[in-house]
Parts: structure tokens; C-alpha cells; sequence
């Protein structure tokens, strides 16, 4: 379903990675990160980490999601 | 591992302690200390994702940091949903622009503010010289004006409308096209816009009109056909008004056919062109003129008209059609037969047209190239049917016999018996043998049904002789069609034999009409049949005109008083009875046998005994039986007339 949404959302990537500039700046923390799960896979759109994260902006088992 | 798939923002400030976490492997790992996520919610209530915060460290997020994260959520929502609306957008507006169908936007005012590719081919307008919608559907016509203005009607009211309407392109030429209009609501429910849909049906039209052609009009003579012609023709009688009522006016060319056979279709076909035309020049423009078949035209004249107005048109076009035609270098003649019916209240349209086909037999029959009104005496509706019913009538089994008795005047016992046909029809009852007799003879079904009443004749002659009733010769009447085209005496060997009746209990009775045919070859026939032993009489004598001097050379056995001599005797006049006491006479001086037919009074029977007449037969004995009652007639053996001898 994702998958089809941002198929068509041709602007949303740049949009997320300012959103994500946003939110550091903004909020106390360290890892910032949009993510969504499909079908028992956890996927990790934008990642923005200012520690050393095991995240990385790919898909991954939904065990593993954070 | 932490759930993200919840709709509300979940806030772990300390991993290590909240029971969500607490437990996990990346809490324990130390990759996980704090935790804020905000959902991501599109429009329509689908969940996209997850907006996330988080530290290695316990972090106590504020409620600002809380709140911001909340509004980013919803901006990141409505960037795809409006990432997701102008994908939808561009979607249609790339199938408007696909559309083999010219669409356009226009204001309510009528001005186009936008049309897709497939509007410019059709209409030959570009995008940056649009017109307005009135230059597009022009109203310079009432039929035009009266479409125009259901569309702005319908507009107004914001409602839809669809229908053919007649375009207009830029460089002024029409096309057909079909045309959906939708009003386009604004949020306050005004109408601001519409979209017109047109399609181009030029092709269909051309179509349609090419097949209604087909269907309603006759490819040569370019004149409607016999389709179109029963529609006016229905339509014409429909009309309330006693004047308005039309006369038809059936059109037939005479011996079309000789054209047609000698000179060869093309030559008939174009006669058939040169006629159609020459109707159509005199009938006028009132008058409906139509090829219903072959060389058959029909001229449907609307009312009010007189009679003298319609025949003088009739005469009009048998001048017209009379006159030499010059087809193909030939210099034809041929001449045409009209019958005429004018039509009256409440007539149907198969009934006016019979009529004026039966009108128009008359006058080919009085000759051709004449015309000839309807009149109730030409009706014989009921004739096909009674003609289609006699044709199987052998075959069902529906002719019986009946047989009435001849008695001998001397003894007053009955000698002979005459068989006479008698048709039952399964639902008109019995039909008299004067009206279906000569119909036989018309359709040439007498002879077949002779040879079926000289058959079963003999059949139950042999089989009441088989059960002991008395053996008298049974007497069949034989038609002249019997005698002309059929083998007379294979088919009487062929009955005698078939049923094992001897010759000699079968008399054949014959007319006048059957001598003067063919007088010497009736004779050879006579005598071959008189050689076999079967009598032979003459029926219905007297009312003929046979010479007497073949009546000599004639082998016959008897004459037969004709019934209408019979009836003159009254016992009151003594010239009624001249012809009877001739004709008695003459017998006797040719040594033939006399029977009087039609004896119906004592005084005839008185009067015909003192002429000393052999044999008698008639209602006053007996009318004709069916097989039963005489049967028992003939079982009974009875005197038939025992109390008038003692008188005589």
C-alpha cells in the first residue's frame, strides 16, 4: 500500500528530508528516522543519526524494527 | 522491538523501565534508551508510517518536542496526500487529453476555458481561439433552437443532459455529433461550469441513413418500397378525418414479364425506372408513390378527394405509361392496369389493399390498361381458404358419399341408386356441392376427386352386395376434365378391379357438355366402356346443345330428364309439360331408358307415370342417404311409392 502511495508521490523523499533537518533541530534527540511497516516488513524511509545507530534506510524483519 | 503500527504517539522516556521495551534485545543492547513516535494518518484514515525520535540515552521528551513532532507528522500527511491528489489529477487530465472524445469546459456564460486535443481535431478550434459554446451548437434553426435551448434548461438546473445535436465546426460545415452536457456544481451548489462531451457520429449517421434507405426505399426506382409504403399506408389510416382518408391506387404494368423474358432484365429494369418515373411526374407531390414489387406500384393519394379527381389521375397515368418509351434503343410499348379502393372509416390497411388488388384483377381482366374502383361484388374473401381446404379435403377424408334411390316406375321398387358427393368440413359444417363442385372444376381438383367417388362407389356398392342387401347398380357422375385429361377407362378398370365390383352395377353418367368436347373420341370412349358392360347414361338432358344426330350414334343406355323439365309439371298447364313428354318420347323412339330427376309432387310422378317413364328419382321418393340409412333402405326392401300406383 506504501508502496503504491509514494509510487506517485514523486516530491515526498525531498519533503521527508526536510522534515527529518526540522525535527533535529527542534527535538532533544540523537536518531531521527521515518519509517512504516508493510506486510510483516519494517522499512526505514529517511534516517537521520547523529550516534552510532544500527539503523540503516533499508527494510528489515519486523523483529528487528524499532 | 517496538509495535509502530499504533494510531495514537507513543513516548518511552526511560526503555529500560517501560514495559513495552524493557524486554526487548535492542533495549538490553543499549541501542535503544528513549523513544518518541507520532503516526502518520493520511486524509482518508490510512496509516502511512511512523515519524520517530530516539536516543541511546533515557531522554524526557517535552511536551513541545511532543507537539512539534505532531505537526511534522501532519505536514509529512498532507504532503502525500496532495502528492497523491495531483497524481489523481494529472491521471484524468492525462485521459481527457487521451480521450478520443472532444471535451471542453465552459463557464455558465458559455465562454470555453478549456478543450482537450481530440475537441481541436473535430472542431478545428485551437485552445488559444476558442469560441463560444453558441458558434459551437448553433441555433439558426427552430429545430436547432428548440436543442439549444433544452441544453441551457438543462444547465441552469443543474442537471444533465445528452442527445444528437447538429455541430458546427470553425470553417462553418455541420457534423453529427452526440453530445453529453454535465453541469459542474460549485460548493455552494451554484452551477459555475459544465463539460461538454461530444462524439463525432457522422459515420454512424451515414450508416444509419444508408440502411433506413435500404429498408424503406427500392435501390432502382429510387421510389419507396412496399416497407415504407405499409407504414404511410397505416399511418394515413389512422388519421381521424373522414376527408383526409386516402385512395390507393394499385399500379400494374401489363406483361411486364414479355419485357423481361425477351429483351432481358436490363432492358426490363430500365422500363421499370422510365415507368417509376412517369407515375411519380403524374401522381404530384401530394400523391405517395411507392414500388411494392416487381412491375407492381401502388399511388396513395391523401384526402379530400372525389372519385372523378382519382379516376381522372388513374387515366392520367395509363396515358402516361401508354406512351412509347425509348430504352436502350429500343422503342418499348407497354400499357398498365390500376385498381382503385378508397379507403373508409376504420378500414384496415391489409383490407384496402386487397381491395384495390382485387379491383386491379378486374380490370386486367376486363382487358388491361384500363382502371377499375373496388366494389363489394369483386369481394371473395374466403375463396384461398375454401380453395386450400377442398385441396386437402380427399386426403382427409372429409368428401363422404350419400345415394338416393331410382325406382322403377313399373314396379315401384327401387332399381338403381345415384351416388352424389357431399363434403363435410371439419368447421363449416356441409358444404353444398354447387359451391364446391365448381371450384373443383376451377382449380382442377375434379378430377381427383371423381376418381375418388368412382372408386368408393364402387367400393360400397361391392360391399353392400358382400352383406347380402339387394344388388343394384350405383350411377357416378363423370366431369368433362375426367374424360379430357384423364384416362377414363384405365381409371374405371383400375376402380372395378381395385374393389371387385362387376361392370355390370355401374353406370356412368356424363352431360351434354362432355359430348360436344370432342364428340367422335367420346363416342370410342363410350363404346369401350359400353364393351366392358357398364351402362352409360346422359345426364341433365335437354339443357345442352348436343346434336341429336350423334344421339343415335351415341352407345348409351338411358337419358335423364333434366330436373328443371321436371319441375314445370304442375298437372295445371299442358304446355309445361311439353318438353318432358318430348324428351320421354324421343327415349323411347332411341329405345333408351328415361329417368325423370327432381320428382318432388304426386302430380309429377302421376304425370310421368302415364308417360310411361322407366325410372324416377327425387324427394318425393327420397331425398339422398347418407351409407347407413340407405342401407337400410335397401334392406327394408319397401315400395317406394305403393299407394300412388293404386291412384295411377
Amino acid at each position: 500500500m506504501q508502496s503504491a502511495i509514494l509510487r506517485n508521490a514523486f516530491h515526498f523523499h525531498e519533503i521527508a528530508e526536510n522534515v527529518l533537518s526540522l525535527v533535529r533541530d527542534l527535538v532533544g534527540a540523537k536518531t531521527f528516522f521515518i519509517a512504516y511497516t508493510n506486510q510483516e516488513v519494517f522499512t526505514v524511509l529517511k534516517l537521520i543519526s547523529e550516534e552510532n545507530s544500527p539503523l540503516r534506510p533499508d527494510s528489515l524483519p519486523l523483529e528487528s524494527s524499532y | 522491538m517496538i509495535y509502530l503500527g499504533g494510531r495514537e504517539p507513543l513516548v518511552i522516556p526511560d526503555a529500560s523501565q517501560h514495559p513495552v521495551t524493557k524486554d526487548l534485545p535492542i533495549t538490553k543492547s543499549g541501542n535503544i534508551g528513549s523513544y518518541l513516535g507520532v503516526p502518520i494518518l493520511l486524509a482518508d484514515g490510512t496509516m502511512f508510517g511512523t515519524l520517530c525520535a530516539l536516543n541511546s540515552e533515557p531522554y524526557d521528551f517535552t511536551q513541545d518536542e511532543q507537539g512539534i513532532m505532531t505537526h511534522l507528522s501532519k505536514f509529512l500527511s498532507h504532503a502525500l496526500d496532495l502528492e497523491q491528489l495531483a497524481a489523481n489529477f494529472q491521471l484524468k487530465s492525462m485521459a481527457l487529453e487521451a480521450t478520443p472524445n472532444a471535451v471542453a469546459i465552459v463557464t455558465i456564460d458559455g465562454d470555453i476555458t478549456w478543450v482537450n486535443p481530440a475537441f481541436t481535431e473535430l472542431t478545428g478550434y485551437e485552445a488559444r481561439e476558442l469560441p463560444t459554446y453558441r458558434m459551437l451548437v448553433p441555433d439558426d434553426n427552430p429545430e436547432d433552437k428548440a436543442t439549444f435551448h433544452q441544453i441551457r434548461t438543462a444547465v441552469n438546473n443543474g442537471s444533465p443532459w445528452s442527445g444528437e445535436v447538429l455541430t458546427r465546426r470553425k470553417d462553418g460545415t455541420r457534423y453529427d455529433s452526440e453530445l453529453t452536457v454535465t453541469p459542474v456544481l460549485d460548493e455552494a451548489g451554484n452551477v459555475r461550469y459544465f463539460v461538454s462531451i461530444q462524439r463525432d457520429i457522422t459515420t454512424r449517421k451515414q450508416t444509419e441513413t444508408r440502411l433506413h434507405f435500404l429498408a424503406h426505399y427500392d435501390t432502382l426506382t429510387q421510389l419507396p418500397n412496399r416497407v415504407l409504403f405499409q407504414e404511410r399506408l397505416t399511418e394515413a389510416l389512422s388519421c381521424d378525418d373522414q376527408d383526409a382518408l386516402p385512395a390507393l391506387l394499385f399500379v400494374n404494368l401489363d406483361r411486364f414479364k414479355n419485357i423481361n423474358d425477351t429483351l432481358g432484365h436490363h432492358i426490363g429494369d430500365l422500363l421499370l425506372i422510365e415507368a417509376a418515373k412517369r407515375i411519380k411526374d403524374c401522381a404530384g407531390p401530394r400523391a405517395f408513390v411507392s414500388r411494392i414489387s416487381g412491375d407492381e406500384f401502388t399511388v396513395l393519394l391523401p384526402g379530400p378527394f372525389d372519385s372523378l379527381t382519382v379516376e381522372q389521375l388513374a387515366e392520367r397515368l395509363i396515358q402516361s405509361i401508354k406512351q412509347p418509351m425509348l430504352v436502350d434503343d429500343y422503342e418499348l410499348f407497354i400499357s398498365a392496369s390500376i385498381g382503385i379502393s378508397t379507403a373508409t372509416r376504420q378500414i384496415d390497411p391489409d383490407t384496402l389493399f386487397q381491395q384495390a388488388d382485387l379491383a386491379l384483377s378486374h380490370a386486367k381482366e376486363s382487358g388491361r390498361n384500363r382502371c377499375r374502383f373496388y366494389t363489394d361484388d369483386m369481394d371473395n374473401s374466403g375463396r384461398i381458404e375454401m380453395e386450400n381446404a377442398l385441396r386437402k379435403a380427399v386426403d382427409r377424408g372429409e368428401l363422404i358419399l350419400h345415394y338416393q334411390p331410382k325406382v322403377d316406375l313399373a314396379t315401384g321398387k327401387m332399381v338403381g341408386m345415384e351416388a352424389l358427393v357431399r363434403w363435410e368440413h371439419p368447421t363449416k359444417g356441409q358444404i353444398p356441392p354447387y359451391v364446391f363442385i365448381p371450384l373443383a372444376e376451377e382449380i382442377g381438383m375434379i378430377g381427383p376427386i371423381g376418381e375418388w367417388v368412382l372408386r368408393e362407389a364402387c367400393r360400397q356398392n361391392k360391399q353392400w352386395q358382400d352383406q347380402g342387401l339387394p344388388a343394384l347398380c350405383v350411377a357416378v357422375n363423370l366431369s368433362v376434365s375426367q374424360f379430357q385429361y384423364g384416362n377414363i377407362v384405365e381409371q374405371v378398370k383400375a376402380a372395378l378391379a381395385d374393389t371387385g365390383l362387376d361392370a355390370e352395377w355401374l353406370e356412368l353418367e356424363i352431360t351434354e357438355s362432355i359430348i360436344i368436347q370432342d364428340t367422335e373420341k367420346v363416342i370410342s370412349t363410350l363404346r369401350d366402356l359400353q364393351m366392358m358392360g357398364i351402362r352409360i347414361a346422359i345426364d341433365d338432358f335437354g339443357t345442352g346443345y348436343s346434336s341429336l344426330s350423334y344421339l343415335k350414334k351415341l352407345p348409351i343406355d338411358s337419358l335423364k330428364i333434366d330436373r328443371s323439365f321436371v319441375k314445370d309439371i304442375t298437372g295445371e298447364l299442358e304446355e309445361e309439360e311439353t318438353i318432358a313428354k318430348a324428351v320421354i318420347s324421343l327415349a323411347q323412339s332411341l329405345k333408351l331408358r328415361v329417368v325423370a330427376e327432381g320428382v318432388e309432387t304426386e302430380a309429377q310422378l302421376h304425370f310421368l307415370m302415364c308417360q310411361n317413364c322407366d325410372m324416377m328419382q327425387g324427394y318425393y321418393f327420397s331425398r339422398p342417404l347418407p351409407v347407413e340409412e340407405f342401407a337400410q333402405l335397401l334392406a327394408s326392401g319397401r315400395d317406394l311409392f305403393a299407394g300412388v300406383r293404386v291412384n295411377a
